[in-house]
């Protein structure tokens, strides 16, 4: 059954996804910084903490390189912490010293706005590397390392040292739902390996069910119509005609099994059976109207011409058995992706829900052979009227 | 169209697995509300308006958490809606319960607590709406903190492009990264289950013959081959071909009447046929659950019964099963009942003191 993920997959997928998604949200974050500065810069004349950009982009970089960091490469991973270091150090040192210049700036503590969001995208980068390194040791190394360097820079500048409740309760939060994560996984998706051996077998169930419906429609209108042919019979020889038609039949039935294990393309063999169909009705008596081209079944897959051919075979057979009458029609409608087939007579028409469970021939060999190539069929039959059927394939 | 689709339709479990962090993140959120509104309450002008806040957001955080249940499942783009306009109300009116007297935009709660909430909704949605939604409350917030900036209260000298930066960043960030978190899981899902799609053909089992085509093998065959080899039909071949026709067709009925459910639960009516309209993911949702009800020790055994038919022009089914005494199976059952609420249109399960059943519609 496809629609239950299997775990192990949905674990690797929610990683990279928590990865995908704290990276976006720490480069948000650089850009809220970028642009919140560039604001203060162009409305504070003599501003002189331009080296923040170029910090802030070293940052950014260091985050976007691990976004796209696929395994675990240890020089890399350092050379990427060392320019993580570095830049956040940068930034820093810059924003502590450019307000230090400010003196009447009442955010000179440590926890300042622009010092929180480059802080909160090193925690989320650190989410990013979680998915190559193992646990939360990236969340916690990274809140870790990026807190030290505000409380060394806000000592050697001389700041009030300030927990910074935004960044802190960020990773707190950040850690919590890591851990609620792996338990809320392990409770929901406990019943995965249930769902997918409901879905092993329903699957084989249904290839099972497809192989016997197509067996059995072909059943239908082969081995029956030879049985019938040979009761009906005296005693004595087979004429060469009869004697090939049922080998022929045989040759179409033991096909089919040998097809369902994959040695003989019986679809190549019925090809033009849509033609054929029309032929051989015509050859036992019944007078067909054809409208459209016949021809456009070749522009079909093949199963879905084979199907369709044997269908209208089927739905001819039943014209000339149950209709009572000796002429048919038959239009041929392409478009829209679909390629529609109408049989219809002015026979003795039936209701529907008076067919017998034992008339087995509207049910397999026309509606189920359709809906299994994915068309649809409709009838509409008026008692005294007549019957139209028509049948419906993708092209 | 795959565009929209959204993590939690393509795979339910996953929706069961984040209600937890729902549900902790909503508590957070709210916790948060609280926490700042009292640390910050010389700045709070109207109590009233700053409890209706609270009490807002509170009831924002309970539909979502009743929103993502397994039992009223998927969570829908109305209730995506709902959530957001739910925030950015409880985002106004903290602001409100603040003016004139709001000296620090940078302690609001609003925001914050917005973020926490869009953040959690990554698992529910298509990031395409995610996006879209989160760019929207972030202007409608830009929009509040310009009009906040200009009340002249605040005490922080900066430019007002910082204060919109201070309550847009929250949310606009938690949102980017809640899309960015659907998308990677639609894409990876997506690309697990074209692989699926591939493997299918192989997996099947079709050597098994059912009453006919055993029938059929070992008895019909041999006899129209004989007629073939030979060229003759004897005295008898006549009636013996009647016969085996006859017996032929009474078997093709049989094992056409016989649907996939027979012998899977222990009670099963069809009178309408309508078990083979039922897709793969229907079959294996039922599979599953009926698996589940026969093994579980909560339900009396032998009990599981399935009725389909056609109920106001629609295939529709109840699945029925007696629990027994001293056992409540809601939490166990919740998985499958995400799952039936994601691969048919209509599923509704109902618990009684006796009794569940799952009722659905094709």
């Amino acid at each position: 059954m496809s629609q239950v993920f299997p775990t192990s997959l949905a674990v690797k997928s929610t990683n990279a996804a928590l990865a995908e998604g704290s990276y976006w949200f720490g480069l948000t974050c650089i850009a809220a910084a970028f642009v919140g500065i560039l604001s203060v810069a162009l409305a504070r004349p003599g501003f002189t903490a331009w080296a923040v950009f170029p910090a802030l982009a070293v940052i950014a970089v260091g985050g976007t390189i691990l976004y796209f960091l696929d395994r675990v490469r240890v020089v890399l991973v350092a050379l990427i912490f060392v320019v993580q270091v570095v830049g956040m150090s940068w930034y820093v040192h810059t924003v502590f010293t450019y307000q230090n210049s400010v003196p009447s700036d009442p955010q000179a503590s440590s926890d300042t706005l622009f010092i929180s969001l480059a802080t909160t995208a090193m925690i989320m980068f650190g989410v990013t590397a979680g998915r190559v390194l193992p646990g939360i040791s990236s969340v916690v190394g990274a809140f870790i390392v990026t807190e030290s360097i505000v409380t060394v820079f806000a000592f050697v500048t001389g700041h009030a040292i300030v927990v910074d409740l935004t960044a802190t309760g960020l990773f707190a939060v950040l850690v919590l739902m890591l851990a609620l994560l792996r338990v809320s996984r392990r409770r929901s998706r406990a019943l995965q390996p249930a769902f997918a051996h409901a879905g092993q077998v329903n699957t084989a169930a249904m290839e099972r069910e497809r192989a016997d419906s197509r067996v059995s429609a072909l059943v239908h209108d082969t081995v029956l119509n030879e049985l019938a042919v040979v009761s009906t019979r005296a005693p004595g020889a087979v004429p060469g005609p009869v004697r090939d038609r049922i080998a022929a039949s045989l040759a179409v039935i033991v096909g089919e099994n040998a097809q369902s294990g994959g040695t003989i393309d019986l679809a190549q063999e019925l090809s033009s059976e849509l033609a054929q169909a029309v032929d051989e009705a015509r050859a036992a008596g019944l007078v067909i109207t054809v409208e459209g081209d016949l021809g456009s079944s070749a522009r079909l897959q093949l199963p879905v011409a084979q199907a369709l051919g044997l269908a209208v075979r089927q739905c001819l057979g039943n014209v000339r058995a149950h209709a009572g009458v000796d002429a048919a029609e038959l239009a041929v409608i392409a478009g829209d992706g679909n390629l529609t087939v109408m049989i219809v007579d002015s026979g003795r028409g039936f209701v529907e829900a008076d067919v017998g469970p034992d008339r087995l021939g509207l049910r397999n060999s026309v509606r189920r052979r359709i809906e299994e190539v994915g068309g649809s069929v409709q009838l509409w039959t008026t008692p005294g009227v007549g019957t139209t059927v028509s049948l419906t394939v993708p092209q | 169209m795959t565009r929209w689709k959204t993590p939690q339709q393509l795979d339910p479990l996953g929706g069961i697995t984040a209600r937890l962090i729902v549900i902790v993140a909503g508590i957070i959120a709210v916790g948060v509300a609280i926490a700042l509104t009292i640390t910050g309450w010389e700045q709070v002008s109207t109590p009233w308006i700053a409890a209706l806040a609270i009490a807002v957001l509170a009831a924002d955080v309970g539909y979502f958490i009743y929103a993502s249940s397994p039992y009223v499942a998927p969570l829908k783009f109305g209730s995506h809606v709902i959530i957001c306009l739910g925030a950015l109300l409880a985002v106004a009116l903290d602001e409100l319960s603040q003016w004139g007297s709001n000296t620090l935009i940078r302690d609001d709660w609003g925001p914050i607590s917005m973020a926490i909430v869009v953040i959690s909704l990554g698992s529910y949605r298509a990031p395409w709406e995610l996006l879209a939604c989160s760019i929207g409350s972030s202007a409608i917030i830009g929009g509040i903190a310009v009009i906040v900036g200009q009340s002249g209260t605040l005490v922080t000298p900066v430019p007002p492009a910082v204060f919109i930066v201070t309550m847009v960043t929250p949310v606009l960030a938690s949102g980017i990264a809640s899309a960015a978190f659907s998308r990677t899981l639609i894409r990876r899902m997506l690309s697990w289950r074209a692989s699926l799609a591939n493997n299918l053909a192989v997996t099947g089992d079709a050597t098994a013959p059912t009453g006919h085509l055993a029938f059929l093998h070992g008895t019909v065959i041999p006899f129209l081959d004989r007629v073939v080899t030979t060229g003759e039909l004897g005295v008898d071949d006549g009636a013996r071909a009647r016969l085996l026709a006859q017996e032929l067709r009474v078997l093709m009925v049989i094992d056409a009447e016989q649907s996939w459910l027979t012998g899977v639960v222990d009670r099963f009516e069809d009178p309408a046929r309508v078990a083979h309209e039922l897709d793969a993911e229907q079959r294996g949702c039922l599979r599953a659950l009926i698996t589940h009800l026969q093994s579980s020790e909560a339900f009396a055994k032998r009990s599981v019964r399935l009725r389909l038919g056609i109920d106001n022009g629609r295939p529709a089914g109840v699945l029925d099963v007696d629990t027994l005494a001293h056992h409540n199976p809601r939490a166990e059952l919740a998985p499958y009942i995400a799952v039936a609420r994601h691969v048919f249109p209509l599923a509704e399960a109902v618990f009684t003191s006796t009794g569940f059943a799952l009722t659905f519609r094709l």
